[in-house]
């Protein structure tokens, strides 16, 4: 033994003083959620897929998955699998998906869990694989280009929404500037149909919504000579295409085309207040409501998390050390349809709120 | 295994004295700024105090409060100093066996039995040394956090624990990382092996080319090899990942290799 | 036997410093390795114990590949700098299963030595009586000196002298380089000559006293003045 007497010391001091770090960070608080339902089942299928995303930002960095229902999942990182993260769309797909989807010439589009990617090399066939996380499968199609397409200098595909077994994609030429083309794809038929989108602009096209011939979209333009850029909402029947004047902010995500294709929703937050407008299209009448929510954002500002899907509005808002509240309100109606707070039982500054997500 | 355990030892017997001292040195070093940083801001408040005619809650509110994150800031530096003299201490294990009154790199090398025991008794000497540098540097941590609060007044202090950014890029609260760390070291100290033991294998120029040549080749290998992967443009990121990890470990491997080769083969008293 | 067949060094585009040296010890035999300064002998002896590498050569010991039946004794010290005669006499107990402690204590005695003695402050020729114990202490058919005797006293001289006619000899092949011929001529049973690098000459010392008359020493001075 006393031959090793230097190298036990090492080993004793090293296993001691590790120990005590080891033993440091097990002793820090991880938080302790539970929530608690104010109204509103959390079984309910709008909500219960929702989980909020809270993230440590203290000594541990530790992220949490709080689902409305109590449950909650916790996730730490370490150097090494930080490293084997993939990017956030990949969503567990398989790796030829993944693959394909790092082409340059794929977009990607997520909705519902479902990630959409669709991509054309040569502009004779059009390429498009969605992974459906929920059913773990991957669905791969191609269909030969439709005949105006075929005509584009280099196509960027864009898939853009899903209505039903629809799913509508922008085909831009990215090499000319010439205009945007719609298409419809029907995911059951495996048809390809061109959609008329009269198109005042050449500018960029988002579309806020499709139900049936109904579009509503608007156009960003950038102004000669000015920093600005002009945007302009238009709702088309799949022949005219008329603006609609008078509305004010119209970002993508916060205004979408009510589910029955008849209103036009539109957020706006501000701080503590929660503002939407329902536009009627028929009869151009808009519809104020708005709730107040007592918010206290964090030492960053951060706190507030706010979607619309499915004509529900679903907000979380930091209300307290280690209180989140969970709003779903039906927009339409403005009635809650569920409220709960998420509670941290140590109360603890560190976790914030990130985001909702739907499971 | 009971050679090399020895032989461990023995390197360790050697350098004691110097360990010793450094650690003492880091860990005095380091709680002597934080006392020093108490009472600096206790003196600059009480400055303020008197110069703009002040109450001591006044001044501390716009003189703001002094937190151990603050206090300790010192350490990023003393951390580095003590990597430096690791670096040396890697270097000098080997140095010190040819160079002084007597040689004992022949003793080392006229040992019964297999070379390879000579390298892994230094290699483990300095890992032991590193973790004992990273484990110790906690403890100075808690305990210069302990003194902070029992030295420092209530109200001057602001927050609880906390350390800083560059702290915490080595204590992340995850043990797998102080296991990457020290790899990651292991490896810095493998390659620096490999580079000494070129050097004293080949006569002076031819040494220093080999020793270039090496330096060269890993630099190659880490840029050719994203260049490489960039292009090809086909993997996904956790693959990247996945090929890097294995680049790493080859090399990792390869240097293991080429120093006992160099030390059966080509080592020259 | 110990056989060393065909030696080659070369550092750079020099002049090779060995150039296929071949020769061998036997055993229970002194042989003494002449050559000038500078001319590789202390090489050869250190690269028979793998202590620097060279470019061809093969050296058997008793028809094997194996350094472990000799010991080497160098012209200088090896242990590291704080030991003590006692430090360094338990490191070699730990490391070489064919020491003996018995022989060490015995010599140590011999050559009044103390255990508690600090090598490096020991004078030149402690020094060398002690780095003699090293070697005649391990249980090896075959030790190799290099320049036993350089640099040290008259006395000490004798004294290791003494050791080369000992019973410590039995059974043992010696190997060393020297420049003192005169002093030990009487105890060595073979010259090698070294010259540019090449064995130029071998002869058994008694064949050369007997049928050529000469002493080592003056076959010495031919060789090297040709």
């Amino acid at each position: 033994m006393r031959k090793f007497k230097f190298v036990l010391i090492l080993a004793v001091v090293s296993f001691l003083t590790l120990g005590i770090y080891a033993l440091f960070i097990r002793s820090i608080d991880e938080s302790d959620f539970i929530v608690e339902t104010v109204q509103g089942d959390p079984k309910q299928p709008a909500v219960r897929s929702v989980q909020a995303e809270l993230y440590d930002e203290g000594l541990k960095k530790v992220d949490y998955n709080v689902a409305l229902d109590g449950r909650v999942e916790k996730a730490k990182d370490n150097w090494i699998s930080g490293m084997f993260e993939g990017p956030y769309n990949e969503n567990g797909a398989p790796a030829d998906f993944r693959r394909f989807i790092r082409s340059d010439y794929v977009l990607t589009f997520e909705q519902q869990g479902t990630t959409y990617a669709m991509g054309t090399k040569d502009n004779n066939k059009w390429e498009l694989q969605y992974w459906e996380k929920g059913k773990q499968r991957v669905v791969k199609k191609i269909f030969p280009a439709p005949p105006e397409a075929r005509k584009l200098g280099e196509t960027q595909l864009s898939p853009d929404k899903r209505f039903g077994n629809s799913l509508y994609v922008l085909a831009q030429d990215i090499q000319n500037d010439s205009e945007t083309l719609l298409y419809k794809i029907d995911l059951k038929n495996d048809t390809i149909q061109k959609i008329n989108l009269p198109v005042i602009s050449k500018g960029e096209i988002i579309i806020l919504g499709i139900h049936n011939e109904t579009i509503v979209y608007y156009t960003t333009e950038i102004v000669e000579g000015a920093d600005d850029e002009k945007q302009t909402l238009y709702l088309s029947d799949g022949e005219k295409s008329q603006r609609l004047k008078g509305l004010k902010s119209f970002g993508d995500g916060e205004t979408k085309l009510s589910t029955d294709g008849t209103k036009l929703i539109m957020l706006e937050c501000e701080p503590k207040k929660l503002n939407w407008t329902i536009y009627d299209l028929a009869s151009k009448k808009s519809i104020k409501h708005k709730i107040s929510i007592p918010s206290v954002t964090d030492e960053s500002g951060s706190g507030e998390y706010t979607e619309l899907k499915d004509d529900l509005i679903y907000t979380a808002n930091r209300t307290g050390d280690g209180v989140f509240n969970v709003l779903v309100i039906d927009a339409l109606s403005e009635r809650v349809i569920y409220e709960g707070n998420i509670k941290d039982k140590l109360k603890r500054t560190e976790t914030t709120l990130n985001s909702l997500v739907y499971n | 295994m009971k050679q090399y355990l020895m032989l461990t030892n023995e390197e360790l017997k050697r350098s004691w004295k110097m360990i010793v001292a450094v650690i003492l040195a880091m860990a005095s070093i380091e709680i002597l700024t934080v006392v020093g940083r108490v009472i600096y801001q206790e003196r600059q408040v009480r400055n303020y105090m008197s110069d703009a005619k002040v109450t001591e809650s006044e001044a501390l509110r716009s003189f703001g409060k002094l937190s151990f994150e603050q206090a300790s800031s010192y350490f990023s530096y003393v951390i580095m100093i003590g990597i430096v003299l690791v670096i040396l201490y890697a270097i000098q294990i080997w140095y010190r066996d040819w160079f002084g009154e007597s040689k004992y790199i022949y003793r080392l090398l006229l040992l019964p039995g297999g070379r390879a025991k000579i390298f892994f008794a230094k290699w483990t000497s300095l890992a032991l040394v590193i973790i004992s540098f990273i484990g110790l540097q906690w403890a100075v941590i808690q305990l210069s956090y302990a003194i902070f609060n029992w030295l420092i007044k209530n109200n001057y202090r602001a927050s609880s624990f906390d350390i800083s950014m560059t702290l915490k890029q080595l204590y992340t609260m995850n043990v797998v990382d102080v296991l990457i760390l020290l790899i990651l070291s292991l490896f810095v100290v493998s390659f620096l092996f490999m580079l000494v033991l070129l050097e004293r294998s080949y006569r002076k120029a031819k040494g220093l080319l080999f020793i270039v040549l090496e330096v060269i080749a890993l630099l190659v290998i880490m840029m050719g090899g994203m260049y490489v992967i960039e292009t090809l443009d086909i993997f996904l990121s956790q693959e990247i990942s996945g090929i890097m990890l294995a680049i790493f470990v080859l090399y990792f491997a390869y240097t293991i290799w080429k120093s006992l080769r160099l030390l059966k083969w080509k080592i020259s008293v | 036997m110990l056989e060393v067949h065909g030696l080659k060094k070369r550092y750079g585009r020099k002049k090779p410093i060995l150039e296929g040296v071949s020769f061998s010890v036997r055993p229970d035999s002194i042989t003494c390795l002449i050559g000038l300064n500078g001319e590789g002998k202390s090489t050869i002896l250190k690269a028979i114990m793998g202590l620097v590498p060279v470019d061809a050569g093969t050296v058997l010991v008793d028809g094997e590949v194996s350094r472990e039946k000799i010991a080497f004794v160098p012209d200088l010290q090896t242990m590291p700098g704080y030991m003590t005669i006692g430090d360094a006499l338990t490191y070699m107990g730990d490391y070489y299963p064919d020491w003996n402690p018995k022989v060490a204590e015995e010599l140590m005695g011999l050559f009044k030595l103390l255990t508690t003695d600090k090598i490096l402050e020991l004078s030149k020729g402690n020094q060398a009586k002690f780095s003699l114990v090293l070697g005649f202490a391990l249980d090896r058919p075959y030790l190799l000196l290099d320049e036993p005797f350089a640099g040290i006293d008259l006395f000490t001289k004798e004294q290791i002298s003494w050791i080369f006619s000992s019973h410590y000899m039995e059974g043992r092949g010696i190997l060393m380089t020297t420049h003192e011929i005169v002093e030990i001529e009487h105890l060595i049973d073979r010259v090698v000559f070294l010259q540019d690098g090449r064995i130029i000459d071998e002869h058994d010392t008694e064949e050369m006293r007997e049928v050529y008359g000469k002493s080592v020493q003056d076959r010495m001075l031919e060789v090297y003045q040709r």
